[in-house]
């Protein structure tokens, strides 16, 4: 239906059922024949803005105030249509899902629920053109074959959906139809329920064909889903002639046709609808006209196509008109009539001539996201190929060929080439291109971020941020000029890290302040609170997460990461000590509540349950609660989000289940947590993985011990199984693996008796980090290195690999930078004691107790090696030796360091008597 | 049944009434107008008499007095065509070529003073027109008013010559021109309440809004609640409210206005939205206002007065904010869709 009838006719309906006035600000009675204008001038900034207005309008009576979901989640289909960045487009397509179903499932009897559900519906859609579109851009043979796969699907999703509620239309409709007396008011809603099925069923049609579309032109699946389109539009046009419903499907009728080849007929069905007189009928007639010149090119009438072109372009001079995906379809079959009538013969004139016209129509086609943006760059190269990067070149270039040029450089992607022809271009701009300075200064900071210029990207986007803040492109130039700053900072660590962080903040600050109710500031606001966080600054953090706007689609994030800042203030507390306790545990609290109210917010905005954000959410709720001691909750909370999976794979889903395994360890859960181990294993990486493990392993520890304690030998077996498949997967695992893990992997299995496994594991272990020159570098790394080659040598010995054993201790005695440590001595006296080697064992155990008698305290292990000494001797048959020596230590040192050690002794004595 | 000479008679009556209604002045009215004696929207005769407050037709031996407010034109037998001409023109918005028929009109209908007064008025009150957008004619559209005043004192145009002349004056800030002017147009039984009006204008520009609210709550509380007098004047205390800086309150007071018009009437609702925009403007809001004007745009263009005025305004706002290719796309809107607006002639700014 044309815009200006559509809004015609929703003003005159709105006004027919205006609901009672405001109490102030915005006129209810027009609230939404005003978004309708402008959803259809395309300006969503205001809409959205206008949508926040009526929400916080105090006097706003139903049914508008209950229609508000439903007006957002149409105006973010409306946008994500026209937007050209995909990766916003897939985001509003997401929040007008979540916001459309949302109204659907809360008013399934109003009439608007099922114009909802067809709105989800064009959003599966338009979620299919997406695909379509990443498809073109993917230079991945794989990746765009998934591409297609993906918009096939969801073009196919549409049409059903599509099915659906024009089914449920239909039935709505019967129900009303028969005849009314005039002024009945069910007349309206019956009229309004056929506009609204017709609606649906020719946008099934169109679902279809674009589902075609998705096939290669020679597939043999394409041609039964033509069929199935042309059938349904058929009778469309049969049953409503006259109607712009019947209109629309006699335009797509004829799209089919072409599709079979008929283009005959399709010219039929085409010029019939151009000859309609009706002005109102604008914008049908200018698909009609665009997929007439495409039929007059597939006939080869490349005249006739190019002249049509041009009518269309002094026809549709509007500027959303010529931007639409027609008008530069247009521009595309335009520059290819013109190219198919150059030959070799042509004149070198009017090639020249030619050339000009091709490049000029194709220019505004190779800078939009577009199915014909690959095929106009091909089609441009061979007019303009790109050999004007000699400066020289560049030189010789008007103002306006460079910005053409850098224009079509960046839509190829050749940034070094933009870089250039825009540096060159700004040098180039006088007085008279003084309006389209800033967009080439902007275009050139995008330029030199792509190029990972980034200080370049930095200086020319943040000039625009700060000195043209009343630009309408100053708020992305703020945020690019961020984003170049973050790269600076991740880029190299001996680089100046801090100073990144201080202009970050800096620039973050302004972007905030200047235009506070933009997304920008939102993004800004948040990084701004991460950093402030991460310097333990938590009331500046909490501030700038607080400060994220309540309709900001980041809204949910902030408030999550809020619930963490909170979370990590109340930690940050605790470390202080008791003084500081009620804070902590108040904190602590404030936390959990907002992690708790957001993760219910997120239920309620329909959040899917694979969503990242519901997913990091429900995580950081968990480890809060079981943390504060309520892992019972946490369980809770978390069980019924993990059995609704579907994937077990993600970081999302690996920080969850994190979350999960730490509840089931501190409520003793032994078996689950293994269960929730091995599903964390498949899930990727994660940040915790290593504090996890030690958790887990502390626990199945402790179970072992209540096991064997408890006298029951088949759970202890089976436990102890566990606990070595375990550290096995724990070694294995190649995400959140650390030094330290290993290590106290291959202990445990050392524990357990595993001596092979845990040789495999150390030789990796030591393998790997004496190879790794940043971990060389830390410090402490030669006594962490040495505790790993103690315990290699302790592997092998009991595996009775006593000779490695002994190369592996040797070495260690031998290299200077363990003199000083009494590790080895004590791995080569166990050694000697495997060995049975008594004699030599004695020695070395008197050896090693005189190396530590000068400590003081004496350490345990002087009391040991005596202790070790007096064994070795009692071996020898020399018990008089052995007791003497006992007795001796026992005499100078009562206590022997300890109870344990004095019980060995006092064991010992007993047993030489 | 009447024979058939007597149903012959009968025809050739009704077409003798009809030539000789073909070769009459016809009064056209005012849309909607609430006078009663006329016949499909216009009285047909022979103009005898014309004053400011009222035109004397003739038919026969009947005499119809038309108040002058619910004229909106008046086709006169044997007018020349370049009066006609000047009115096409003129409609078109083609300024120059109007004018330039109305002069010719006035030479061509020597003898016949009220086609000349008829033309001389078309052609100032055009003239009047483009002061308001050209401050170089200013000089040129009150010598052309004051000439025609003095020209034709007691003519059916006079409170309209008076008033167009005021809103000149009141343009280009010859306030103590204005003053003068309007005492004059307030003698006129029928310019009274147009002079009060203007009147407070006048206060509000000349720097006693206070005097002007005042003055515009004494004349509305005359006027009849939800009358369209009442409504002018409330908008017009709104901008008086804007000159005292009382921003709050002239919003207000048009949002009460807006609320209180039917949503359909556009010609309140646009007028009540351009003045709402205006207010949130001078209130340093301006993207409160550009939802205002838009108003206007996306509702209510079919106001041919004030939809451009509210698209000039679009336009100088978004080209504020930055919003440059928006800004661009009203300034071709505006020259596309009304070439010969004084909004779309207007300087920027």
């Amino acid at each position: 239906m044309p815009r200006r009838r559509a809004a015609g006719l929703a003003l005159s309906l709105l006004l027919l059922t205006a609901p009672g006035l405001a109490t102030a600000g915005e006129d209810p009675r027009t609230a939404a024949a005003f978004l309708l204008g402008l959803r259809e001038r395309g300006y969503f900034d205001l809409a959205s803005e206008y949508l926040e207005r009526l929400r916080g309008a105090p006097g706003l009576g139903e049914p508008l105030k209950g229609m508000l979901d439903y007006h957002e989640g149409r105006m973010l289909v409306d946008e994500a249509s026209r937007t050209v960045d995909l990766a916003r487009r897939r985001e509003l397509l997401d929040r007008a899902a979540a916001r459309l179903e949302a109204f659907a499932k809360e008013r399934p009897d109003d009439a608007e629920a099922m114009e909802a559900l067809v709105e989800v519906a064009r959003g599966q859609a338009e979620r299919g053109h997406l695909a379509r579109l990443v498809a073109e851009d993917a230079q991945d043979p794989e990746k765009k074959q998934d591409k297609l796969d993906e918009a096939r699907a969801h073009f196919r999703e549409a049409a059903e959906a599509y099915e659906r509620c024009a089914e449920r239309l239909d039935a709505a409709y019967q129900a009303l139809a028969g005849f009314k007396e005039r002024g009945d008011p069910r007349i309206e809603q019956r009229d309004r329920l056929r506009n609204s099925m017709l609606d649906a069923r020719l946008k099934r049609g169109i679902a279809l064909y674009e589902e075609a579309q998705t096939y290669p032109s020679d597939a043999a699946e394409r041609g039964p889903i033509i069929d199935k389109a042309l059938e349904l539009f058929d009778a469309m046009e049969k049953g409503y002639r006259g109607t712009t419903a019947g209109m629309l499907a006699q335009m797509y009728r004829g799209k089919c046709f072409e599709e079979q080849g008929k283009i005959g007929e399709a010219i039929g069905d085409y010029r019939a609808l151009m000859g309609q007189p009706d002005e109102r009928l604008r914008d049908l007639k200018r698909h009609v006209s665009y997929f007439y010149i495409i039929a007059l090119a597939k006939r080869e009438q490349f005249a006739l196509a190019a002249d049509e072109a041009v009518r269309w372009f002094q026809i549709h001079d509007r500027r959303e008109e010529r931007d639409s995906v027609e008008g530069l379809g247009v521009a595309y079959e335009l520059a290819r009539a013109i190219d198919a009538q150059v030959t070799p013969e042509t004149p070198k004139a009017e090639k020249d001539q030619a050339s000009k016209r091709i490049v000029e129509a194709l220019a505004p086609v190779v800078r939009a996201p577009s199915r014909f943006k690959n095929d106009a760059l091909d089609l441009l190269r061979k007019y303009r190929p790109s050999t004007a990067f000699q400066p020289s070149e560049i030189a010789r270039l008007s103002f306006d060929e460079t910005t053409g040029q850098a224009e079509e450089a960046l839509a190829a992607r050749e940034w070094d080439r933009a870089v250039a022809l825009l540096r060159a271009a700004l040098g180039k701009a006088g007085p008279r291109q003084a309006d389209r300075v800033n967009r080439l200064r902007y275009d050139l900071g995008f330029a030199c971020y792509m190029n990972k210029q980034y200080p370049e990207a930095e200086v020319v986007a943040g000039h625009l941020a700060r000195r043209h803040s009343t630009w309408e492109l100053a708020p992305p130039a703020a945020a690019l000029a961020l984003q170049a700053i973050f790269e600076q900072y991740q880029a190299s660590r001996a680089a100046d890290r801090a100073g990144d962080l201080e202009r970050y903040l800096d620039l973050a600050k302004f972007t905030a302040a200047t235009w506070p109710e933009r997304e920008e500031a939102d993004d800004a606001r948040i990084v701004m609170g991460q950093i402030h966080q991460g310097r333990g600054e938590y009331d500046l953090a909490l501030a700038d997460f607080a400060a994220v706007r309540e309709r900001s689609p980041r809204r949910l994030e902030a408030q999550t990461r809020l619930g963490g800042a909170h979370w990590a203030r109340s930690l940050a507390l605790a470390r202080e000590g008791e003084a500081r306790r009620a804070e902590a545990e108040a904190e602590a609290a404030e936390a959990v509540a907002i992690l708790r109210r957001t993760l219910d917010d997120r239920k309620a905005a329909g959040a899917a349950t694979g969503d990242v954000g519901f997913l990091g959410n429900a995580a950081d709720l968990g480890a809060a609660l079981t943390e504060s001691g309520k892992a019972d909750e946490a369980i809770a909370v978390l069980k019924p989000i993990v059995e609704a999976q579907a994937a077990g794979t993600g970081p999302a889903h690996g920080r969850l289940m994190e979350a999960y395994l730490l509840a089931q360890i501190n409520t003793g859960q032994v078996e689950p947590a293994i269960a929730s181990m091995r599903a964390l294993e498949q899930s990727g990486e994660g940040s915790n993985r290593a504090r996890l493990y030690f958790k887990l392993g502390r626990l199945l520890e402790a179970e072992l011990d209540r096991l064997a304690k408890a006298d029951q030998p088949q759970k202890l077996a089976e436990m102890k199984k566990s606990f070595r498949s375990f550290l096995m997967a724990l070694a294995e695992s190649e995400d959140g693996q650390s030094f330290d893990s290993l290590h106290w992997a291959a202990g445990g299995l050392l524990s357990l008796g595993a001596g092979a496994e845990a040789e495999g594991v150390l030789r990796e272990l030591i393998e790997d980090s004496e190879g790794n020159a940043e971990f060389m570098g830390q410090p402490g790394a030669v006594e962490r290195l040495l505790r790993a080659k103690v315990k290699l040598a302790e592997a092998l010995r009991i595996q009775k690999k006593f000779d490695p054993a002994a190369s592996v201790i040797d070495e260690l005695t031998t290299d200077p930078r363990y003199s000083r440590y009494i590790d080895p001595l004590i791995a080569k006296g166990e050694l000697l004691d495997a060995r049975e080697d008594w004699r030599a064992a004695c020695a070395h155990w008197q050896d090693v107790a005189q190396k530590l008698s000068r400590a003081r305290p004496r350490p345990e292990a002087y009391f040991d090696a005596w202790y070790r000494a007096a064994v070795a001797y009692a071996k020898q048959g020399q018990t008089a030796r052995a007791r003497q020596t006992l007795t001796a230590v026992t005499r100078l040192n009562p206590t022997l360091g300890g109870p344990a050690m004095k019980k060995k002794y006092d064991d010992l004595l007993a047993t030489l008597k | 049944m009447p024979s058939i000479h007597t149903r012959l008679a009968a025809v050739a009556l009704a077409g003798l009434l009809v030539a000789a209604q073909a070769r009459a002045d016809v009064v056209q009215l005012i849309p909607g107008s609430t006078f009663k004696q006329a016949q499909g929207g216009a009285v047909r005769g022979t103009v005898t008499a014309e004053t400011p407050a009222e035109v004397t037709v003739s038919l026969g031996a009947t005499t119809i007095v038309v108040p002058t407010d619910q004229i909106e034109s008046i086709e006169y037998q044997g007018q020349p065509a370049a009066m006609q001409l000047g009115r096409t023109n003129a409609d078109a918005g083609r300024v120059e070529e109007a004018v330039a028929q109305y002069q010719k009109a006035a030479t061509e209908a020597a003898g016949k003073p009220f086609v000349v007064e008829a033309a001389r008025f078309g052609e100032a009150s055009l003239l009047a027109g483009e002061a308001l957008a050209e401050p170089g004619r200013v000089k040129d559209a009150v010598s052309r008013l004051t000439a025609f005043l003095q020209a034709h004192p007691r003519g059916r145009h006079v409170v309209a010559a008076r008033e167009a002349l005021a809103r000149v004056q009141l343009n280009a800030q010859d306030f103590k021109g204005a003053e003068a002017n309007l005492a004059e147009l307030a003698k006129l039984p029928a310019g009274a309440d147009r002079a009060a009006v203007l009147k407070a204008r006048l206060l509000a520009k000349s720097g006693d809004p206070q005097a002007a609210v005042d003055e515009l709550d004494r004349l509305a509380a005359a006027a009849p609640e939800g009358s369209p007098r009442r409504v002018e004047l409330e908008l017009v205390k709104a901008e008086a409210l804007v000159a005292a800086s009382r921003y709050d309150e002239s919003e207000t007071l048009v949002r009460q206005v807006i609320a209180a018009a039917p949503a359909e009437d556009f010609a309140v609702q646009s007028r009540a939205y351009n003045a709402l925009g205006d207010c949130l403007a001078a209130a340093a809001k301006p993207k409160d206002a550009l939802m205002a004007y838009l108003h206007v745009d996306l509702l209510y263009a079919k106001d041919k007065q004030e939809h451009p005025r509210a698209l000039r305004r679009i336009e100088e706002l978004f080209r504020k904010m930055g919003q440059l290719p928006r800004a661009d796309e009203y300034e071709r809107r505006l020259k596309q869709e009304y070439p010969n607006s004084p909004w779309a002639r207007r300087a920027q700014g």
